[in-house]
């Protein structure tokens, strides 16, 4: 399957890093944010993949009569977004299997909608690349895989073991196909091998809906972070196999050490606003085990993040950022139970302690790292509060639609910390993360 | 743990654990702007000590066995071990308020308070009885520190 159009600089939407910090941060532009040094005000990204806007966007011809290839995309970018396009459908999918088993039909068709939303991010993004034929017909087959996930879920929440069997074959069949549809649109992507991730994927997805079903909190959202934390395994690769087949159109190695920082604080701060709104719901909705559970899944993310931090900065800034990062998480909860008792005094209390605390966050990173200017970082560590809020108070609205819809925004945002970041840190240490 | 969910630990740690550990030079002391004023309390532990005078920070808080950097939320170095009679300076690097105070969070004490407002501000206490002395900052309570007088 030849590619239809040239990737332009309106491939993946879900690419626009809105990152607003005076860090040397490649810009792909969506059409929908605008980045400008030391703004520091950006909007969340939204989830619209404008497929009318993948046209080749040449610049004029050149004397010679060659077309010059429009701004090139960050592939540690691409590599980037592809994992947490991948890690939102793991978590919509969750969200939505668990609210079917526990028979929270309007909960589930909520996360179903929005887990068909992140699949059109994703089909558009396929389609972006090559071309309208292509997303149409990708569509349908990565949707396949969820009807396939419904129908495990419908058979083990009915003790329905040969339907239960059945749904798994299907499943694993379709990773084969899956795999064959992508290998046939790009060589440097073996089929064998992509095979082989998407029947882990399935399995560890499986493993997510048997630990709801057998009610157990503390396993499913252990087996939530080992889902989530598996999809780069499958977006690596096809970053880098779209990076060899379209050179001319992105920058950069996705594979470089630089790259692999900002997929990890992609991913890290992603499953922090996941988990910690498992948690806020599960607080909201009164089901104490399974919010206790998800605040222990948070708590390892806060300590990977730590760590993350401590290896960069050392064991003495690890330690002191541990404890400030985990702070905000107090806060949250705080914010959550004001919420719920209805205690409006003391829900604008840990409003403003959220708020204050976005400075503090600012000053320790700002403090370490003289690429990140603080003002900028507050304004979005204000958004990432803002975004987080919403969904708490969504939940607190009992409206599934607008709970993960506003979800679907705060994991969006986290991007915009994650790769100002992930750019100041390569910045600031060329020899540890060379281009 | 599951491999997959061990090898994106790995992802994660491994990517920084090839990093040297970047210690944090303690920066000289300076301030370049007035300190703010400590608070003043009365000592309440045993002997003579007494809070000093706030010091008008417009003078740079030269590098000495009684200067404590403040900087990532963390008070540097500590424990700190000063003869009776030194005056103690902590100077903030930290672009946010910091006010290390005596005592724990749980047990806080009132033998010094100190306001720090911000980066390149500076404030101090002398200690003139011997002990050892907790403190922590009151905004950030997870930040502590020690010092022993002899």
């Amino acid at each position: 399957m030849a590619p239809k159009k040239p990737i332009t600089r309106h491939v993946f939407p879900a690419l626009a890093i809105a990152g607003s910090l005076a860090v040397g941060v490649v810009a792909c532009s969506s059409g929908t944010t605008t980045s400008t040094a030391g703004s520091g005000s950006s909007a969340p990204t939204t989830s619209a993949a404008p497929t009318t806007t993948a046209t080749a966007a040449t610049t004029p011809a050149t004397s010679t009569g060659t077309a010059v290839p429009a701004t090139k995309v960050s592939a540690a970018a691409l590599r980037a977004n592809l994992t947490t396009l991948f890690n939102s459908h793991v978590i919509l999918a969750s969200a939505a299997t668990g609210a079917a088993l526990a028979g929270r039909t309007d909960d589930f068709n909520a996360a179903a909608a929005e887990l068909d939303k992140n699949s059109d991010d994703i089909t558009a993004a396929v389609g972006s690349v090559y071309g309208d034929d292509a997303g149409k017909a990708f569509g349908p087959l990565w949707k396949k895989h969820i009807v396939f996930f419904v129908d495990y879920t419908k058979a083990v929440g009915a003790g329905d073991k040969a339907a239960a069997d059945k749904a798994v074959t299907s499943l694993t069949n379709y990773a084969g196909d899956f795999a064959a549809f992508l290998s046939g649109a790009n060589p440097n992507v073996p089929k064998d091998g992509l095979t082989d991730l998407v029947k882990t994927h399935v399995l560890t997805l499986k493993d997510v809906v048997d630990a709801q079903a057998a009610k157990d909190p503390v396993k499913t959202n252990a087996a939530l972070a080992t889902a989530i934390a598996h999809m780069h395994m499958i977006a690596d690769p096809l970053a880098a196999g779209i990076v060899k087949q379209f050179p001319d159109m992105f920058s950069g190695d996705p594979s470089s050490k630089g790259a692999d920082l900002q997929v990890a604080l992609n991913s890290a701060f992603q499953q922090h606003v996941a988990f910690a709104s498992i948690a806020t719901g599960a607080a909201l909705g009164g089901r104490n085990d399974e919010f206790t559970a998800a605040v222990g899944q948070l708590d390892k993310n806060s300590d990977d993040i730590t760590a993350a931090v401590g290896s960069v900065y050392g064991d003495d800034a690890g330690k002191a950022f541990g404890p400030l990062w985990k702070k905000h998480i107090t806060f949250f909860v705080d914010y959550t139970k004001a919420v719920g008792a209805g205690d409006k005094a003391t829900a604008d209390k840990t409003v403003t302690s959220l708020t204050n605390y976005a400075g503090d966050f600012a000053a320790f990173l700002s403090g370490a790292n003289p690429n990140l200017p603080k003002d900028g970082l507050t304004d979005l560590v204000k958004t990432h509060i803002l975004t987080l809020k919403d969904v708490v108070d969504a939940q607190a609205a009992k409206d599934p639609v607008k709970t993960y819809a506003a979800l679907a925004v705060a994991m969006k945002h986290m991007h915009m910390i994650a790769d100002p970041l992930a750019a100041a840190i390569t910045t600031q240490f060329p020899e540890k993360f060379p281009s | 743990m599951n491999t997959s969910a061990h090898h994106h630990r790995r992802v994660i740690t491994l990517t920084y654990a090839a990093l040297t550990v970047v210690g944090l030079a303690a920066a000289a002391c300076s301030s370049t702007t007035p300190a703010a004023a400590p608070t003043t309390t009365p000592a309440t532990t045993p002997g003579t000590a007494a809070p000093a005078a706030p010091t008008p920070g417009s003078t740079p808080a030269a590098a000495g066995p009684g200067a404590i950097t403040v900087k990532l939320f963390q008070f540097k170095p500590s424990p700190l071990t000063i003869p009776a009679g030194t005056k103690v300076t902590w100077t903030s690097e930290d672009d946010t308020v910091h006010e290390p105070a005596s005592g724990t969070p749980e047990a806080p004490t009132t033998v010094f308070d100190v306001e720090l407002d911000g980066k390149g501000s500076s404030g101090s206490f002398t200690f003139t009885t011997p002990g050892t002395y907790a403190y922590y900052c009151k905004i950030h309570t997870s930040m502590t520190g020690e010092i022993t007088v002899t």
